[in-house]
């Protein structure tokens, strides 16, 4: 599994340089303003929102990306020929992608718990708060992943391409819509499950 | 777990995804829409004036006017009179329900004060210039009250106190002999020394004097006394009674022209000690406190008389749908927005003294209340005297029609496709929001995906006038829907009958079709068999490479009646 | 434990409508070599990637080695090895990668094997699977597939490719992988003289059905090919059962017949032919009589048109 895992890392390692860059160029940024924020006008807050939108595309990009390349290129064809089986391929799958959105969330909740904290209420402690827009947030890059995982199963890259993109952008939206209550949570995790549910029916079932 | 379980896995996982990005895109189609049609709403529908507004003793009887400025620097005519009488004048904006379809903007702001942290803190009052605080500590059940002293020109605290009350007094720390309260409604004043609250246990008033160290019991509702104080919306106050931004209700006292100055004098509270003064401000509300119930009921609390007595009821504002009586009264949850602005009559009780409210004597005038409608469409105010009783009524209206109608009439196109747009739901939300629209909140059934509530059809489910409209118009409002559904699963029933699902299966597809409309089209075709089919040697018709048997005809592939012998009688 | 490694059972597979195999009832015992052939199109990778698990039968069932083909557990897929028809390896992937993969995933790996035969085919382990050569690629396959020390070894065509010396290079391996005990080998080829030197059984595709599943001598044995010489105008028919090609010309008629039998000897001899010899038929030329699409269709030169059609 540890192998599947590295594997799909390296294939994509794109994604998760990217990520990592931009999570250690904000843990940098970050630091800098728990000492020096009061001097200068914050950075990260402004910088963690632009790349908030950016950052979904990616993780669903990552999802659609690993499903186009198997189909493609055959990795699966040849990795089920090995002492692995179907699930543990999706599981490695999946689980590579859901470390590119836990590092790739690493700005945007820096972003957030900046913004929170600078609320003019500054003796609440926010624990809560931050729990309340950091959850919603960080499962919303996680279905925004899973649903690259559904366009991208196609061997027409402009389908891929497209099909991710429109459900992306469709996505998003749901938390502007819904806000950081229980609703959100409630569709959220089961919009996940249930993409991840669909996602390995077509991969179970399909033809290498 | 067999094939079919699996597949039945897979065909619900797919269903609630079609589902989601579904909803997902006809609200944002409905918004657009709706954001079009509220942009179309007459500026009357924004205003409603009441001059008199009736609480001035010695002003003639009130009435709506029509909306107009009035400048503070524009003298009287020659005809006119050279004061102004009182007026209630309510004004809202546009954004008001807008903003309501945002809901992560509604948490942010809504969750800022009062905030529960993790601690089970519930904050109350936050003094930005002294970062002091007031909290309910849910754990001990008791108010804290906490100051900060700072040194002048530093900021760093050099002294913190906090002060702990309960029903039996007032400590320094935190002590089980101050009792505690559960559930507490507080009041939030100005005064952040002098608080009050109702504990909805004990079903008590309490007073808490942090500047005297005291606490006082006030009125208590006895056992049989189903009146029940409630929390807003957005904080838990009693006298927090704007539940939503966007929505101001003012109470302008009467004026005189000021040919000196050039300007309209208020009567406003005067430095003498003679005569009273007109204010609406809740300072004095300590005296009278404006006790909102949960049926919609308003009452006045006599600190001094500890009496509890009528005082309005929010007023239940005009829908779409003919009938409405107009003197129905709404509960906190059927309004989208509201406001109760109390008014006094104050007076000096001894020259030079300060402007704290003991140095006053407050009569009680009245009140105003004013309330959004639940899709935001209209708006009424209401007046009343210090008895209860409704003094004058106030719609928005345009050229006499309700706004609820001017709207979708003045914007026909828009309103008609925003109906479309709503019978794209699946006829099973249709019908629950029909019969389930009461119990979802107003504010949140602006940005509800699934079931809406402020639909045209959850308009027609709240409406609570004659049920002969109700059996009419119900066919109509869901009719493009069921329709919609019918026609989709009359063609999901013939393509499985194509692609040799069973009977069993046809059957669920076509009544989900029907239920659920075109999401559920949506799912079929996405997980429909797609095998190519093979004709079948015995009936002719095109039959399931998969199965064993012809899904038509039943039989299977080797059929030695059909098979061919091994000569040929040719040309 | 069954004695079968693999084990078909009415397999039908249908591609867009087409049905590909029709009824294929396979059994492969443990130990053998089995050379299964047909002609292009007629469905022997299609067998192969069913009972690897990476395409769906439509119909039947299929056994590997006592597990159902489309959920082999791993236990089951790490005594398989595989080289496919194409050679499908990642294409962006070097060489060594690609042998790090197999390593890390394989549960028998063979590292000094595996490296013997990369010496042995010399290829260069930093270069990337897309610029190697067909045939380098084909190596590269081959080792893999063979450092896994798998149980049973199924060859898609493996030698597509090859130069002669690599073939030769790949059937001495092949020899070499057969010598150790319980090993089983499924391939396919093009090049029958590989087949008849390795194979034991021979399975032969044919419009979708298997027409021949027997050993390699058995099926020299039983398909006789003759050459009859009558004195006078030969019978308008012959009344022989499964015949499997049969020309014309003049007074000579060739007849190729399936399971040849005293009792079809004795129906021939009443027509006393002058002459009957038997023309020896190597594999290639077995393959084409059963395979080629006059083989169920007698035809008479002379008058130019179908006789009959079995």
């Amino acid at each position: 599994m540890f192998t599947l895992i590295i594997r799909e890392i390296e294939d994509n390692r794109v994604f998760f340089i990217a990520a990592v860059l931009l999570a250690v160029v904000f843990g940098v940024l970050f630091v800098y303003e728990q000492f020096y924020g009061e001097k200068y006008e914050s950075v990260i807050i402004p910088f963690g929102f632009a790349i908030s939108i950016p950052m979904a595309m990616a993780f669903c990009a990552m999802g659609a990306t690993q499903m186009y390349w198997d189909k493609t290129k055959k990795i699966s064809a040849l990795l089920a020929t090995l002492a692995v089986n179907r699930g543990q391929i999706f599981t490695a799958r999946v689980i590579a992608g859901f470390l590119l959105v836990l590092i790739g969330f690493i700005p945007i909740a820096g972003a957030i718990i900046s913004a929170v904290s600078k609320l003019n209420v500054s003796f609440l402690p926010h624990h809560g708060l931050y729990y309340e827009i950091l959850i919603p947030s960080l499962l919303l890059g996680f279905a925004c992943y899973c649903i690259g995982l559904q366009a991208g199963w196609t061997s027409n890259r402009v389908t891929a391409i497209l099909g991710a993109l429109g459900l992306n952008v469709i996505l998003i939206p749901v938390i502007i819509i819904k806000g950081f209550g229980l609703e959100i949570y409630a569709i959220l995790i089961f919009l996940i499950a249930a993409c991840l549910i669909r996602a390995w029916y077509k991969f179970s079932t399909a033809a290498f | 777990m067999n094939a079919r379980m699996k597949n039945l896995i897979n065909v619900i996982a797919t269903g609630f995804i079609v589902l989601v990005l579904l909803s997902l895109v006809l609200f944002c189609g409905r918004l657009f829409f709706w954001a079009h049609l509220i942009g179309n709403m007459p500026e009357d529908s924004l205003r409603v004036i009441i001059r008199p507004s009736g609480l001035v003793p010695g002003e003639p009887a009130s009435q709506q006017t029509k909306p107009q400025n009035l400048s503070a620097s524009e003298p009287p005519g020659p005809n006119e009179p050279n004061f102004r009488y009182s007026q209630v004048y309510v004004s809202r904006n546009r954004e008001i329900i807008i903003g309501s379809a945002i809901g992560a903007l509604w948490d942010i702001t809504a969750e800022v004060i009062p905030y529960r942290d993790a601690n089970e803190r519930v904050y109350y009052w936050y003094g930005s210039k002294s970062d002091s605080y007031i909290c309910l500590d849910k754990r001990s059940g008791l108010i804290i009250r906490n100051y900060k002293s700072f040194k002048p020109y530093d900021k760093s605290v050099y002294r913190e106190t906090e002060f702990y009350a309960g029903p039996n007094g007032i400590s320094e720390k935190a002590e089980p002999s101050l009792g505690r309260f559960y559930d507490p409604i507080v009041t939030e004043g100005r005064d952040p020394n002098r608080i009050g609250l109702y504990d909805k246990n004990t079903r008590r008033f309490y007073f808490i004097d942090f500047a005297g160290g005291s606490v006082s019991k006030g009125f208590q509702l006895a056992q049989g006394d189903n009146r029940e104080p409630i929390a807003d919306y957005s904080v838990a106050g009693i006298e927090k009674w704007s539940n939503n931004k966007g929505l101001n209700v003012s109470w302008i006292g009467p004026e005189v022209w000021n040919a000196e100055k050039g300007e309209w004098e208020k009567q406003w509270l005067s430095r003498t000690s003679k005569g009273y003064g007109f204010v609406d401000w809740w300072d004095f509300s300590h005296t009278f406190i404006p006790v909102l119930d949960k049926t919609g009921r308003i009452h006045i609390y006599n600190t001094k008389e500890q009496s509890l007595s009528p005082a309005g009821y929010l007023p239940m504002p005009q829908s779409l749908f003919t009938g409405e009586r107009q003197n129905d009264v709404a509960m906190p949850g059927d309004v989208l927005a509201y406001e109760i602005v109390p008014v006094y009559a104050i007076k000096r009780l001894s020259a030079g003294s300060g402007n704290s409210p003991d140095n006053f004597d407050v009569k009680y005038l009245g009140m105003c209340v004013a309330c959004v409608s639940r899709e935001g469409t209209s708006m009424t105010v209401v007046v009343f005297d210090p008895n209860g009783r409704r003094i004058c009524r106030g719609d928005t209206t345009s050229d006499g029609i309700s706004t609820a109608k001017t709207m979708y009439s003045d914007a026909p196109l828009a309103g008609t496709i925003l109906f479309l747009f709503e019978n794209l739901q699946p006829p099973v939300f249709e019908v629950a929001s029909f019969l389930c629209g009461d119990y979802f909140e107003p504010s949140p059934g602006h940005r509800a995906l699934f079931i809406l509530p402020n639909s045209f059809v959850g308009m027609l489910g709240r409406f609570k006038g004659l049920q002969y409209d109700r059996e009419v118009f119900f066919p109509i409002l869901i009719g493009p829907s069921l329709i919609l559904s019918i026609w989709l699963a009359l063609r999901v029933r013939k393509d499985a009958t194509i692609v040799g699902l069973s009977s069993m299966a046809k059957k669920w597809w076509t009544i989900g079709t029907i239920a659920f409309g075109l999401p559920a089209y949506i799912t079929y075709r996405l997980t429909r068999p797609k095998e190519t089919l093979v004709t079948c040697q015995n009936c002719g018709q095109l039959r399931r490479p998969d199965m064993e048997t012809c899904h038509r005809c039943g039989s299977k592939w080797e059929m030695p009646e059909l098979t061919p012998p091994n000569w040929r009688i040719c040309d | 434990m069954s004695e079968y490694v693999i084990q078909t059972e009415n397999l039908v597979k249908y591609f867009d409508g087409r049905r590909v195999l029709d009824g294929i009832d396979l059994k492969v015992p443990e130990g053998c070599i089995y050379g299964l052939l047909g002609r292009n199109g007629a469905g022997k990778t299609t067998i192969i990637r069913i009972l690897l698990g990476l395409e769906p039968a439509t119909r039947g069932r299929a056994v590997v080695l006592g597990a159902s083909s489309w959920q082999l557990p791993v236990s089951v897929l790490g005594q398989i090895g595989y080289v496919a028809e194409g050679h499908n390896l990642i294409p962006n992937y070097n060489v060594s990668r690609v042998a790090d993969l197999y390593r890390n995933l394989s549960a028998n790996w063979n590292e000094q094997f595996f490296r013997r035969l990369m010496e042995t085919f010399k290829l260069p382990v930093e270069r990337k699977v897309s610029q190697l050569s067909r045939g380098m690629r084909a190596q590269l396959n081959l080792s893999l597939a063979m450092a896994t020390e798998p149980k049973l070894l199924i060859l898609d065509d493996p030698t597509l490719g090859l130069d002669t010396v690599a073939r030769r290079q790949f059937l001495e391996l092949a020899v070499e992988l057969i010598s150790r005990d319980g090993r089983t080998i499924l391939f396919s080829s093009h090049i029958l003289s590989d087949v008849e030197r390795l194979a034991d059984r021979i399975g032969i595709l044919r419009a979708g059905k298997l027409v021949v599943d027997c050993e390699l001598e058995e099926l020299k044995k039983r398909a006789r090919k003759l050459r009859l010489i009558f004195d006078g105008q030969p019978p308008r028919e012959l009344p022989i059962t499964e015949i499997m090609a049969e020309t014309r010309q003049g007074r000579e008629i060739i007849l190729t017949v399936a399971n040849w039998n005293e009792s079809k000897q004795t129906i021939l001899n009443v027509f006393k032919p002058a002459s009957c010899t038997e023309i020896p038929m190597t594999l290639e030329e077995l393959f084409i009589e059963c395979t080629s699409s006059g083989a169920d269709a007698a035809v008479d030169y002379e008058q130019g048109e179908p006789i009959c059609s079995r």
